[in-house]
């Protein structure tokens, strides 16, 4: 059944547009709907082919291309861009390295090296000393890594200039830069401390450079990566025209 | 003058506009919609009717619309109306409009400005 294939035909497109299941099944079956009460209007061969039905409904490619743009621009992200790419990457980096470093003082507390227990030649406590530099490294990296990726991904799916990613990007960049942070795990009678804050000297260190720039590269790889198929989903053909 | 902002978006949001009005008068689902278009601008308006439900599901979640199921003619249909954001919108696109149409209107019937040039 011709009706059939179109609806068929719509649901790959929409998949192909990485379209939400719900969203798509309910497309589907308003568009079913629609079908059946056209079907029912009109008994003529428009509404038994493939074609007919095209001519009324829009091509399936077009239909799908037009509900991914609408769906996207609908998206909280497309309509309040400065809040989500502006202001929230401010905060969205600092609660990153909270969670962070509240996740590191619970295993070092699961560990018992929080109530300094253990002995400085104790094994947990060498394990734990040797992957000090790769805790500190991930504090710093991590969470502006991680936010960067996620406001690439927000971008996308509400089908944004590349702009606002970049833009978010940088913020993330310079924010995560400035960072500098140290851990000093408990020896002895000395007690563990985790320093975190920012600083800029005029000859920013090696990992600073590094904390900017992996940001940058998150951004500027997905903006590149997203070019092939452009960055913003393609404008559908005008909606609605005049007859003549 | 009063009108100084050029409406790019404006001239792209005429479907919205017109689903807006429809709606601000009863619940309707898509395909009769489709057909409201059609008869209120007596065929002149073209358009994919597959395309209407996106722009419903838009103007949905910027909560200009609201939708519910009901039952009509023995089926389970999804419906919309207007909420009271969107009777606002309405306001303010057919504001516009009337505002756009006036000028382009003065402008084509050699308003004013344009018969001291010509002359």
């Amino acid at each position: 059944m011709d009706a059939q294939r179109w609806l068929s035909r719509f649901r790959i497109e929409l998949t192909r547009h990485r379209l939400p299941p719900h969203y798509v099944e309910r497309l589907a079956q308003e568009l079913s709907d629609h079908i059946h009460d056209f079907m029912e209007d009109r008994m003529s061969t428009d509404a038994k082919n493939l074609p007919g039905l095209s001519r009324h409904l829009g091509a399936p490619s077009r239909v799908a291309t037009e509900a991914a743009m609408e769906y996207r621009r609908g998206r909280f992200a497309a309509r309040h861009p400065i809040l989500m790419f502006v202001l929230t990457p401010i905060l969205t980096l600092p609660v990153l390295w909270a969670t962070y470093v509240i996740a590191i003082l619970l295993v070092a507390r699961i560990l018992g090296l929080e109530s300094g227990t253990l002995t400085s030649t104790g094994p947990v406590a060498d394990w734990a000393s040797a992957t000090m530099p790769f805790l500190i490294v991930g504090l710093l990296l991590m969470p502006s890594a991680l936010c960067a990726a996620l406001y690439c991904r927000l971008a996308d799916r509400a089908a944004l200039s590349w702009k606002w990613p970049l833009t978010a990007g940088t913020l993330i960049a310079v924010l995560g830069g400035l960072a500098v942070t140290n851990i000093v795990l408990p020896r002895g009678s000395i007690k563990g401390t985790v320093t975190f804050g920012f600083g800029l000297s005029s000859h920013p260190s090696a990992s600073q450079v590094l904390q900017f720039l992996l940001p940058m590269v998150i951004v500027g790889w997905t903006i590149w990566r997203r070019h092939g198929r452009s960055w913003t989903a393609p404008l559908g053909k005008q909606v609605m025209s005049a007859g003549s | 003058m009063s009108a100084r902002k050029t409406n790019p978006a404006f001239l792209n949001g005429i479907p919205e506009m017109l689903l807006l009005e429809l709606l601000s008068r009863q619940a309707m689902h898509g395909y009769e919609l489709v057909q409201a278009i059609r008869a209120i601008s007596h065929g002149q308006l073209e358009f994919g009717e597959g395309c209407i439900y996106p722009i419903l599901h838009r103007l949905e979640s910027q909560k200009l619309l609201v939708a519910g199921k009901q039952t009509v003619a023995g089926r389970q249909r999804v419906v919309y109306r207007a909420t009271a954001k969107g009777k606002a919108q309405l306001a303010s696109s057919v504001d516009t409009w009337r505002r756009v149409v006036a000028a382009v209107t003065h402008a084509l019937n050699g308003g004013e400005h344009g018969r001291a040039a010509l002359a």
